[in-house]
């Protein structure tokens, strides 16, 4: 099985875990986040757990203001664990040929410089937003 | 190639490579021609201690993966802050041995092309 297999799919059980953590026991206030931990500045991707589960009880607009990216995290790990499963269980390796190939492009000037000025100013606002 | 080359090449280079990788590329390089030594010696391999200092700073934004050409993963750290802080720790352990193992594809590719 390929090695990106078994790291997103442990990934996943780990990811679900802490969301069914949080959402389950309302317990939060403290953050995974190296950076925000140690410099106070939040990363681009913090508030997106939050984002989730506004996502989760209907409040879409509130859930964007937390953070935008919780949307495409979201979408990502529903779709991801549910292709590698049924690649696993038909033997076929679909998702790694996609994965290579979405990578590819993204690796592309074009695609990622845009990216990155998205995620920079993401990150601005989560500064800006005090979370 | 001549031997002598190749081992000073090896003696400059060795840190970038894992060690019980070295016999092995040595032989490579034995096998091949002294056409492919200019370009044997334009290639450039990232440093296994850099990686790790970049780990350590930008790690959680999958800065470390990024340079390393591995994209997705690098997007994974980032979207879930270095993986809720679990895999940026991991890639602290993980990221030099990764940047060996991208050295020696880039050694191997080099190599192949001519």
């Amino acid at each position: 099985m390929p090695k990106i297999y078994k790291t997103l799919g442990l990934f996943s059980i780990i990811g679900y875990a802490y969301l069914g953590s949080v959402l389950l026991l309302d317990a939060h206030g403290r953050t995974p986040c190296i950076i925000k931990n140690i410099t106070g500045v939040p990363c681009p991707s913090c508030g997106i757990t939050r984002s989730i589960r506004e996502i989760l009880y209907g409040n879409l607009s509130l859930a964007f203001w937390y953070n935008p990216l919780g949307f495409i995290l979201l979408l990502l790990a529903i779709i991801v664990p549910i292709w590698i499963l049924y690649d696993i269980i038909t033997k076929k390796r679909g998702f790694l040929k996609y994965y290579h190939k979405i990578e590819a492009q993204i690796s592309k000037k074009s695609i990622a410089i845009p990216l990155i000025l998205l995620i920079v100013i993401i990150w601005i606002w989560n500064i800006n937003k005090g979370l | 190639m001549d031997s002598n080359k190749i081992d000073n090449f090896l003696m400059v280079n060795n840190k970038f490579f894992e060690s019980h990788q070295l016999p092995q590329i040595r032989n490579h390089l034995l096998d091949m021609d002294e056409t492919s030594w200019p370009n044997l010696q334009m290639l450039q391999f990232k440093d296994p201690t850099t990686m790790l200092i970049v780990s350590f700073l930008g790690g959680s934004l999958g800065i470390d993966r990024f340079m390393l050409g591995d994209t997705g993963l690098g997007i994974g750290k980032l979207l879930t802050c270095g993986g809720l802080g679990i895999w940026a720790i991991i890639d602290w352990f993980l990221i030099m041995p990764a940047t060996r193992e991208k050295n020696r594809q880039k050694l191997e590719m080099g190599l192949n092309t001519y």
